[in-house]
């Protein structure tokens, strides 16, 4: 198929079409929290580690500040990716394809979890 | 409908065909969501955890195994979304011919990290020799 849509399209003209719709903006954080889910992965398998190692590393390790910090990044990403990755499985069994459906399922989403986020950060952080 | 510029199918995705990798990275969302809320039970039925509490919790029977299942899981779902990633961003189009080198290097870059992700995985829950207690 001959296609005559535009390609490489400058970054700035990509990000102000796409800005404007929560679908989109969805779709790009999903993908931007899966990518530091992925970087984050040691990072979470040594705290695994060292919190099953002993007591005494159980006790210290989240004493560390930015340890604390890490963790929610992660924990907050996980949240994110966890919410839209649902919103996906829903878009493939074809709920909310449609275009307004489709913003009202990201804009639902965005909601759940921006309160899941907090909450984490509550948790994690105090 | 061309592929690629040569023709020959990719050879750095999961399974070396698009509708696998696309059932693959389901299957794995599912199989981590459900590990994701069994962990957050966990945390919100325990209030403050002691440490007994949580290596009895995460060296029980059940938890190795489903861990285990999990970090396959997270191999796999990893492998198929960080493949996607490299492929949309680090093509030709955007960055010129010497995209392909460096979209190999940053793929084998990936997935020996998830080599290693799995393997630590696995001495974690399963192996001898990484400080890990088992309270009785």
């Amino acid at each position: 198929m001959k296609s005559n849509r535009p390609i490489n399209l400058p970054l700035s003209q990509v990000i102000s079409v796409n800005a404007k719709s929560p679908i989109a903006i969805a779709s790009i954080l999903h993908r931007i929290s899966g990518i530091i889910l992925f970087l984050l992965i040691p990072v979470m398998l040594w705290l695994l580690q060292t919190s099953l190692a002993s007591p005494e590393s159980f006790a210290t390790v989240f004493d560390n500040v930015i340890v604390r910090f890490v963790a929610w990044v992660f924990v907050a990403s996980i949240a994110f990716h966890f919410v839209m990755g649902m919103k996906h499985l829903f878009a493939d069994m074809g709920m909310n394809e449609e275009l307004q459906s489709g913003r009202t399922a990201a804009f639902v989403s965005f909601v759940i979890a921006a309160v899941l986020i907090v909450a984490s950060f509550v948790w994690v952080m105090f | 409908m061309i592929k690629n510029d040569s023709g020959v199918k990719s050879a750095t995705g999961l399974t070396g065909s698009g509708s696998r990798d696309w059932i693959v990275q389901r299957i794995s969302a599912v199989v981590l969501a459900v590990y994701s809320i069994v962990l957050l039970g966990f945390f919100l039925t325990h209030g403050q955890v002691s440490y007994v509490e949580w290596v009895n919790f995460m060296m029980s029977l059940p938890m190795r195994l489903f861990s285990l299942v999990a970090i396959l899981a997270l191999a796999g779902h990893a492998w198929v979304g960080m493949w996607t990633v490299f492929t949309d961003y680090i093509t030709t189009g955007q960055m010129g011919p010497s995209a392909g080198r460096l979209r190999l290097i940053l793929q084998s870059a990936m997935i020996i990290a998830i080599f290693v992700f799995v393997f630590w995985g696995i001495m974690i829950f399963w192996g001898l020799g990484l400080n890990t207690v088992v309270v009785a």
